[in-house]
């Protein structure tokens, strides 16, 4: 009965909030902050992330006149924050550079469906429908279990947490090459990369060769800009552009979207079940869409009867990852509204926005400022409802752009990929980084070096050795703390599970083949 | 559409993307045109063009919150007669941001907002190439305190019992970075109490040190965090104040009356988080001048004042000689703590 009740007033604050978040000021703040979003996210570099903290002070403004007041301005960030998810994709999908973090992993896939195979359309509109779903499901366990995750999330520590990035590890391992010993070099090449820089732990500049550019570290988005977008540029002029669009489908239109419901269809358990561990990635304090994505497709092919297909243009691959890096990103806000703590490096933003506009994050919000917390949780159902409608009508015209020859649209990646990297920090490094690994990139694709298991080492490196080692400090050097909760021994054995697997999977087939059609074996 | 046309549209768009990148995060400039401009630069007394606010932490940290805020009241009050931007060069515990300022000498189109690390990391690194009284002093807007913080659940019920266990066996504790400002802290607790030593697990920030503790992630037991950063999950009654390193208990907002760590054995009341502004080295007097008075309103602004008490702040404007003083106290403070604990 108890549960009933609060299921119905859950639903009365909520309508309330729709109530909020549809007056026509709101309505077009949040429509002009998905627009807004969407155009930071194409944009490589600069990410939703500072396309939130540039735009903090004229929120001020809005906090201060809109109708609303602070909902007004949360409402307006948020928004941007949703079109910077739904944007990014549509660089990484389109010029194979990723335009926020959290599209790294869509260029595994998505680049390929769309130039490869042929299909930007349907790339396109696979990666907005799962962003949509993974979206809704999200809101929808936020609006309902907000808080009651909130408390549940505290308790994952670095031990678990640890688990949890050897679980990404651990189905990721492998991606995209036949020879596995090639994917683990490239992981350690990832992680040495990750190890530059200052470490938080110990205070200790390392491998920085004494240059204060580098104490900063290197950071994954310029790398995976020339691994990828330079790279594939070099590679495609030695082979002349190669004739891809010729392969191009003549026309875009429903045919594609029917096409992409009909996948979706085929797909729609991993599209949920991925989005919800997005979500519960998301609500983890301090992680957020980016490592979300990666552990959304690391799953999703790990249980994938395609598997073989993944980095070649599978539409799981976009789906997936996309729903995830959506769902966590809206999980990332729990932790803010619920706890007072940011959930991701953008929530951190939009919090410190809350200090701003003179509102304390945190649970009182629900008792202080009701209609902050159910305003924010409606737009949350209505700017991704903008913004989907907005990107899937924008989808012809993108799809177009593919049509362009080779020869007229590289220079502009080119320049993009600069642009974008040196706005990261406004630095030059950075943009001596995208340009090296270009090349890098190019000799890697030469030598048939797989380029995914060293994008993943690069983005969770830091974070698994950071939660390794804490975990470590605090049990005075012993290991048994990674099986010290249940939690925790949970989580470990189902990595070890997971690690294992594909050795067992793979003894098991070569066991079952005969020899002698397998004379590579 | 025709091809020609949609091409010359998309070059359009890439121009304007080019211009949104530029214009949004200030381009910084060539070290020609610093060069041609920095003879003009050493005369005037007013900035001529927009002003980067550099911030040594991410975006969404402390610092950076503190820094939007005052850059807020600037804007809304024109009390500057350019634009002023937040420019964020988090990494090296603040070492990547100092460097970046220092490199601006004479320049007043540059300001930082500073914390701890500023004499904390140009002590432990000494590879830096500067000190922390080389940069031009502006003032210092509010001293954040620390507080001894335990779980709700936690049996501790004054700083003596910590101690008292801090004595028995080895406690897990979390603070933010290390060698940072909250290990200075521990050390000087486990120093004066003769304590055992404690289990520091460096977090990468204020919020995910609060977290921990409430959590209990890792076993961590007790933490220093200043009362903004404890505050979401004070209310939700996760973590407790035991009591405030401050020569008085606080006497408003959501603290107040709680007890001094002093009255209960732990006699610590003067180390506090500047949240001060400095600039690059070798500013004039004029200029210089002209800073310090943008933020003396800042500090008098209505907003500013609501802003320190819902963050528990101790107002304390300081410049001149007075914060040249302070610079120098807590740069001999750090050293001797760095010296002590073999840190350089």
């Amino acid at each position: 009965m108890d549960i009933l009740n609060g299921f119905t007033s859950t639903l009365g604050s909520l309508a309330g909030g729709f109530g909020t978040a549809l007056h026509p000021i709101n309505l077009l703040l949040l429509t002009i902050g998905c627009f807004l979003g969407l155009v930071i996210g194409v944009l490589p570099g600069l990410g939703g992330t500072s396309g939130v903290a540039i735009l903090l002070p004229i929120t001020v403004f809005i906090a201060n006149t809109g109708p609303g007041g602070s909902t007004s301005a949360v409402i307006f960030l948020c928004g941007i924050y949703w079109g910077a998810l739904f944007g990014g994709v549509i660089t990484s999908i389109l010029f194979n550079i990723p335009g926020e973090p959290w599209s790294v992993v869509l260029l595994f896939d998505g680049f390929p469906l769309a130039k490869k195979l042929g299909k930007p359309a349907l790339a396109l509109s696979s990666s907005f429908f799962a962003s949509f779903i993974g979206a809704f499901i999200a809101t929808v366990l936020f609006t309902f279990f907000a808080r009651a995750l909130a408390d549940v999330a505290l308790a994952f520590g670095p031990a678990e947490l640890f688990a949890v990035f050897i679980m990404s590890f651990a189905t990721l391992i492998g991606l995209g090459s036949e020879s596995p010993a090639k994917s683990v070099m490239m992981i350690g090449f990832g992680l040495l990369l990750a190890a530059v820089g200052f470490d938080t732990l110990t205070g200790a500049p390392r491998l920085t060769f004494g240059r204060i550019e580098i104490l900063s570290g290197i950071g994954f988005v310029p790398v995976t800009i020339g691994l990828f977008g330079m790279g594939e540029i070099l590679a495609s002029a030695e082979e002349q552009g190669i004739g891809f669009v010729e392969r191009l489908s003549a026309k875009v239109g429903l045919k594609d979207i029917l096409e992409t419901l009909r996948e979706l269809r085929k797909r729609i358990w991993t599209v949920v079940i991925t989005a919800v561990i997005g979500f519960w990635f998301g609500v983890l304090p301090g992680h957020g869409a980016t490592a979300g994505s990666f552990l959304g497709y690391g799953l999703a092919r790990q249980y994938s009867k395609n598997k073989a297909n993944f980095g070649k243009g599978e539409i799981t691959g976009i789906m997936a990852p996309q729903a995830a890096a959506d769902a966590s990103a809206v999980g990332s806000l729990v932790p803010m509204v619920a706890l007072g703590v940011p959930g991701s490096p953008t929530s951190a933003v939009i919090m410190a926005g809350l200090f701003i506009w003179g509102l304390q994050p945190g649970p009182l919000l629900f008792i202080d400022h009701p209609d902050f917390v159910w305003g924010l949780t409606a737009s949350i159902y209505l700017g991704h409802l903008i913004t989907f409608t907005m990107c899937l009508l924008a989808v012809p015209l993108l799809a177009k752009i593919m049509h362009i020859p080779y020869a007229i649209i590289t220079p502009f990646i080119v320049i993009i990929s600069i642009i974008g990297s040196y706005s990261l920090n406004n630095s030059m490094f950075d943009v001596f980084i995208t340009i090296t690994f270009g090349f890098v990139g190019y000799w890697l694709r030469k030598m048939k070096y797989p380029l995914a298991p060293l994008v993943v080492a690069i983005v969770l490196g830091d974070s698994t050795e950071r939660e390794l080692r804490k975990a470590l400090i605090a049990s005075g050097g012993s290991p048994l703390i990674f099986v010290g909760s249940p939690l925790a021994a949970t989580l470990m054995i189902l990595a070890i599970i997971l690690l294992l697997l594909p050795v067992i999977r793979n003894v098991r087939e070569r066991r079952a083949r005969p020899v002698s059609v397998d004379p590579a074996a | 559409m025709t091809r020609r046309r949609f091409v010359s549209l998309l070059g359009a768009g890439m121009l304007v993307a080019t211009a949104c990148g530029g214009g949004a995060t200030t381009a910084s400039p060539t070290p020609a045109a610093s060069t041609a401009a920095s003879a003009s630069v050493e005369t005037m007394t007013q900035p001529t063009r927009p002003i980067e606010f550099v911030i040594s932490t991410a975006v969404g940290g402390g610092s950076d919150i503190y820094a939007r805020a005052m850059q807020a009241i600037i804007e809304e009050q024109k009390l500057s007669p350019q634009p002023v931007q937040p420019v964020n060069k988090e990494g090296g515990s603040g070492a990547v941001a100092f460097t970046y300022v220092f490199e601006k000498k004479g320049d007043m189109h540059y300001i930082m907002i500073t914390l701890n690390s500023f004499f904390t990391t140009i002590v432990t690194q000494p590879a830096l190439p500067y000190k922390a009284t080389d940069f031009t002093p502006v003032a210092n807007l509010a001293l954040d305190p620390f507080f001894l913080w335990v779980n709700e659940d936690s049996p501790w019920k004054t700083a003596g019992d910590v101690i008292k266990a801090a004595q028995g066996k080895e406690l897990v504790v979390a603070g933010t970075g290390s060698k940072q400002e909250d290990e200075v802290m521990f050390l000087r607790i486990a120093d004066l109490a003769k304590t055992k030593p404690f289990r520091y697990v460096p977090q990468s920030g204020g919020g995910a040190v609060a977290t921990a503790l409430a959590g209990h992630q890792g076993g961590v037991e007790v933490t220093v965090n200043n009362p903004s950063e404890g505050l979401g999950l004070y209310q939700q009654k996760k973590l407790r104040p035991l009591c405030a390193f401050t020569p008085a208990s606080p006497t408003t907002g959501v603290y107040s009356g709680l007890a001094t760590c002093k009255s209960q054995g732990l006699a610590i009341d003067d180390y506090y988080i500047m949240r001060a502004v400095m600039a690059p080295p070798g500013l004039t007097p004029a200029q210089q001048a002209f800073w310090v008075d943008v933020f003396k309103k800042v500090f008098e602004s209505a907003k500013w004042k609501t802003f320190m008490d819902t963050n528990a702040l101790v107002p304390d404007f300081r410049s001149g000689i007075d914060f040249r003083t302070f610079i120098n106290n807590y740069q001999k403070l750090h050293q001797d703590i760095a010296t002590k604990n073999k840190w350089v």
